[in-house]
């Protein structure tokens, strides 16, 4: 089956010409529809970069990007910007319009695909309910917990029904149990609309406890990659038994914090 | 591009004067003659038998006053007086300088100027002689017959203190308004209680006034701003203040001294010179009515 | 000195108090017009330098560059020496070269850049996550400064406005040498140049009433319109 992401051969590198940065290090990757991936590494592995690289937030140096069968990068603007609004994404610091409430938040991405208010309105409502935030509508994010405040992301994120959502380090600012119930929420609306899920994180945890795929990526490169299962129970690399191991030990520390994994 | 700067010079230095002096304007700042050497002139004075009476030391406004002291430089000498004029671009030095005794005299300031300078600043400067004045005149704009002005005619005045008083009482003079009693030397458009033609006084910045000429009936210019905005008092003004008005009588510049010095001889001499026909036909003869000799 | 000689209340005529209150127009028009005037201009030059910046939207190096130079030269000029430079443009726009509605010219050309400094400077505070985050959604340029810009700036933009109308204000005070009039032309001609102390008190006072109640009302408006706290 063809793979709904298809990442060939990406090479990412910064100020190419004065102090040139290797960000990413010719990946390769293939994620396909529904799956539930897990990109994890360290801080400044890359992870970042890469997820952007998906919907060409951020322009690889070479490579190719493939997504639902296009060349991203053979686009013209408008048709990216109509191929992004398939393509979700949700942020570390949740990147809500601040001065805006949870409903004009949500309503953003259905204006910019000029739905009708009415009917923006709508669909807002039946977000709220999926996440839970029903008598939030008319609240401002100041006035949410984080928890709170990422279920109104994820709420927008889904407002056009995208195919594929990319979470980069959705759950990093958020107490363990609230991680838990975010990504219980994920997991939902994976397995409920069929929306594939990119999940960027420095957490072994949240690998372990949506994922279905992963890839380890170290210094711009891909380090390990395979179902969660495989790699968790038999880490090839050096890298990836390190992360593994190191994170497991972590990931007690955390359940006995009371993360209830 | 050098030209510009010329211009924006003189115009930050006009209009920074503007607000404290009056009359006392200078044209072409940057080439009036430096002050001369003490010692060159000393040797070029006449070795006839005038035996040395001492300096005479002065501080001047470059233009016309320390050029009108050139001229008095070489009677002085065969005089025996060797005049040591120094030029100063301010006001207040001047003034100081001579209350302080480092100078003899000064020759910048008319009277009402002196005044308030010596109330305000506790000095002891006396007048011992007017020497010039420079006439204010009215300038025709749209309008060139001020016997038939028309009504509510825009006049444009500088709108600093005396120069607006000064403005104001020409207009008078020529029967356009009518001042408050006493209002003097401070008038302004608030003390005027007749007003006939129901004239418009627009008051702007003394450097202003002449640039707005083609868009007002008439403009009133004290002589400095005439000459640059290249108006002569002889031939463009249709009214100018004449020697024996009040205007003259007031803002004619005068020589300063300390006070107990008004007898001194040579102060007495250079006065006398100043007011010799010598330099009453220089002043005619190189100022073109701009500057006024003061009898 | 001058103050323990009294307070001379016979100095408010009938006419030198019309003065003050015709000063008191003449001031609030020049302001208001020109600061009115200068966003006009200086709303979309801020914004089309903070777009075209290095860490902008749409960086632009030419754009920039240009508008950039334009904005510091203008800045460098002092007022005074604008007013006068500008005055044949002023006299081709409002028909002649005095008057308060002539000094509008010069301030608006002296506070479009100021005030275009100011929202670059409102627009870049902008968190880059939230601007990513409508990139991501799909949304053009237009609509992120429409609707995502101009919106989280709003706060910093309005207090802006009210720095903009305080320094217009005292801009204008040099207003009289093109016979522009205004309380603050009134507080140097009647008081500095002539020492009438009791028309200068009056018109200080007035002018820090006004500069007061724009104050107030901007901080006001800002405090109401932010969202970003918890109230």
């Amino acid at each position: 089956m063809e793979p709904i992401i298809h990442l060939e051969n990406i090479t990412k590198i910064y100020n190419e010409k004065s102090d040139p940065l290797k960000a990413l290090d010719d990946i390769s990757l293939d994620i396909q529809k529904g799956d539930i991936y897990g990109i994890i590494g360290m801080s400044g592995a890359g992870k970042s970069t890469l997820v952007r690289c998906i919907n060409l937030l951020e322009r690889p140096t070479s490579g190719r990007v493939i997504v639902r069968g296009k060349d991203m990068q053979a686009l013209s603007n408008r048709e990216l910007r109509r191929e992004r609004t398939e393509i979700s994404m949700i942020f570390q610091h949740f990147n809500l319009l601040m001065q805006k409430n949870v409903e004009d938040n949500i309503c953003f991405p259905l204006y910019i695909n000029k739905v009708k208010k009415a009917d923006a309105r709508k669909r807002c409502a039946e977000l709220l309910e999926i996440v839970g935030l029903s008598d939030k509508a008319k609240a401002y994010p100041s006035q949410l917990s984080g928890g709170q405040r990422q279920r109104v992301a994820i709420a927008r994120a889904l407002a056009t029904n995208p195919k594929i959502l990319l979470c980069d380090e959705a759950t990093s600012a958020l107490d363990p149990q609230t991680t838990t119930s975010i990504l219980s929420l994920l997991k939902e609306i994976n397995a409920r609309y069929g929306i594939t899920i990119v999940i960027i994180t420095h957490e072994m945890a949240v690998v372990r406890e949506i994922c279905t795929h992963v890839a380890i990526v170290d210094n711009g490169r891909i380090v390990e990659k395979g179902t969660v299962d495989d790699i968790f129970d038999s880490p090839k690399t050096e890298e990836a038994k390190k992360l593994v191991l190191y994170r497991r030990n972590r990931d007690v520390t955390i359940a006995e914090g009371g993360e209830g994994i | 591009m050098k030209k510009t700067t010329k211009i924006l010079s003189l115009v930050l230095t006009s209009i920074l004067l503007a607000g404290a002096v009056s009359g006392c304007g200078s044209t072409e700042n940057a080439e009036s003659p430096a002050p001369a050497q003490n010692n060159k002139t000393a040797a070029e004075a006449p070795a006839e038998n005038t035996e040395s009476k001492g300096t005479i030391k002065i501080a001047a406004s470059p233009t016309p006053h320390a050029e009108i002291l050139e001229q008095a430089k070489p009677i002085l000498a065969k005089q025996g007086y060797d005049l040591d004029i120094v030029e100063f671009e301010d006001y207040v030095q001047p003034n100081l300088v001579v209350e302080s005794g480092e100078f003899d005299a000064n020759y910048v300031e008319h009277v009402p100027y002196l005044e308030s300078f010596n109330e305000e600043q506790g000095t002891h400067l006396v007048n011992v002689g007017g020497i010039h004045y420079e006439p204010f005149g009215i300038y025709p704009g749209k309008e060139s017959d001020l016997s038939a002005i028309s009504d509510g005619a825009v006049i444009a005045v500088p709108n600093d203190t005396t120069n607006e008083a000064r403005a104001l009482l020409l207009l008078q003079d020529n029967g356009l308004i009518k001042l408050a009693d006493g209002a003097g030397l401070t008038a302004t458009v608030n003390d005027i209680v007749e007003n006939p033609h129901n004239l418009e006084i627009q008051e702007l910045e003394a450097a202003q006034v002449s640039r707005v000429k083609d868009e007002v009936a008439f403009v009133v210019l004290n002589g400095n701003y005439a000459l640059e905005a290249g108006l002569s008092v002889g031939k463009d003004a249709v009214a100018y203040e004449k020697s024996d008005s009040e205007a003259a009588k007031t803002y004619v510049n005068v020589i300063v001294v300390k006070e107990g010095n008004e007898n001194n001889e040579g102060v007495k001499a250079l006065v006398d010179v100043l007011k010799s026909d010598d330099i009453f036909n220089y002043i005619n003869d190189t100022y073109d009515g701009a500057v006024i000799p003061f009898k | 000195m001058i103050l323990s000689s009294g307070f001379d209340w016979s100095v408010f005529t009938p006419k030198v108090n019309q003065m003050i209150v015709d000063g008191v127009w003449e001031t609030l028009y020049m302001t208001l017009v020109s600061t009115l005037m200068g966003y006009v201009l200086g709303l979309p030059l801020g914004i089309v330098l903070a777009v075209t910046g290095e860490k902008g939207i749409a960086p632009n190096k030419a754009v920039y560059g240009v508008l950039d130079f334009i904005v510091n030269i203008t800045r460098s000029i002092p007022f005074l020496i604008l007013l006068i430079l500008v005055s044949p443009i002023t006299k081709l726009i409002v028909g002649k070269s005095y008057g308060s509605s002539a000094t509008v010219v010069p301030l608006v050309i002296a506070a479009a850049p100021f005030i275009a400094r100011m929202v670059e400077g409102s627009i870049q505070e902008v968190d880059k996550g939230v601007i990513e985050a409508a990139q991501s959604m799909g949304a053009d340029n237009f609509t992120i400064i429409t609707r995502v810009l101009i919106v989280e700036a709003k706060t910093s933009l309005i207090v802006g406005v009210t720095i903009a109308l305080g320094t217009i204000l005292g801009y204008s005070a040099m207003a009289g040498i093109v016979g522009g009039g205004g309380l603050g032309d009134i507080a140097i001609r009647y008081g500095y140049y002539r020492y009438d102390m009791e028309i200068m008190v009056v018109t200080i006072v007035i002018l820090v009433f006004l500069v007061q109640i724009m104050q107030y009302i901007g901080m006001a408006l800002s405090k109401l319109t932010d969202k970003r706290r918890i109230k």
